[in-house]
């Protein structure tokens, strides 16, 4: 046995592990949902965009803010998308760590305990990684409408 | 006749959980840093309009208690880096309690804004 695994899961820290795990499954199931509802807006609005809310807005909003618009428009759908899709994996990571605290919490079993830090590991990873293309992104969409509102003043 | 069973397999922290415990510690810091920064600009962002948005007020409080859920995570990563260092079972319990407080306390903030906004709008 290596010294690493004489660390013996007590039962005071087994409490600890059920009581966050109903926190972490709650959190993972609320954001997968907001997820999801995100995804079928994005899914929506860039099937008929000129159909769309905001294609109808545009159709009363002044010519050079739709220029604007245009030039963006399927910019910003693509990068919430990618963005959408990395935090989706991420959350059903953090879920599956939930489940595998419970899971540690009644039988302290080893290859729960490497699921459950695997699981929160990619977890933080990927919520790290959506952070930064968020800025990426943001630069990116930016920069379009920046370009995009000088090409209109020429 | 008796035969004694060995099972090595419960109550046991192996060490591929504590590879993957100094992985997540450091990708919690980085992550912590990110909310922490967007949190103040956020904050910055709210005070120049709170007059202006019937919600600001709640943004503010929302983006303030994220400002802390960002220290609150780098106190956790400390815990848990410090636990795969020393395997004292005191700092797995104390990030164990970081770690519950974080999560419940980013369900609640989820609730209130949602529902707040709601209210507000």
């Amino acid at each position: 046995m290596s010294e690493n695994e004489n660390v013996v899961i007590t039962d005071e820290s087994k409490t600890f592990f059920r009581s966050s795990a109903v926190w972490i499954r709650a959190y993972a199931i609320i954001l997968l949902i907001f997820l999801g509802i995100m995804g079928l807006m994005i899914i929506i609005l860039s099937a008929d965009k000129n159909g769309s809310i905001v294609g109808q807005m545009l159709e009363k909003a002044d010519p050079n803010l739709k220029n604007l618009v245009d030039e963006v428009y399927y910019a910003v759908i693509l990068c919430g998308a990618i963005i959408i899709a990395v935090l989706g994996y991420a959350v059903s990571k953090l879920l599956s760590a939930g489940n595998s605290f419970t899971a540690i919490s009644y039988t302290g079993n080893k290859d729960e305990v490497i699921k459950a830090f695997k699981g929160m590991k990619t977890y933080w990873m990927y919520y790290g990684i959506s952070l930064i293309l968020m800025i990426i992104f943001g630069v990116f969409i930016a920069a379009k409408v920046i370009v995009a509102g000088l090409e209109l003043k020429v | 006749m008796e035969f004694e069973t060995i099972d090595d397999s419960q109550n046991k922290f192996p060490a591929e959980a504590i590879e993957e415990l100094k992985a997540m510690s450091k990708w919690m810091n980085i992550t912590a840093v990110f909310l922490i920064i967007f949190g103040i600009l956020a904050i910055l962002g709210n005070l120049a309009t709170i007059s202006q948005k019937g919600t600001g007020f709640l943004e503010l409080i929302t983006n303030g208690v994220g400002v802390y859920l960002g220290f609150l995570v780098i106190k956790k990563a400390g815990f848990f880096n410090a636990f795969s260092e020393t395997h004292n079972e005191r700092e797995l319990i104390e990030a164990l309690k970081a770690t519950k407080l974080y999560w419940m306390i980013s369900v609640i903030l989820i609730i209130v804004g949602f529902f707040g906004g709601m209210i507000l709008n």
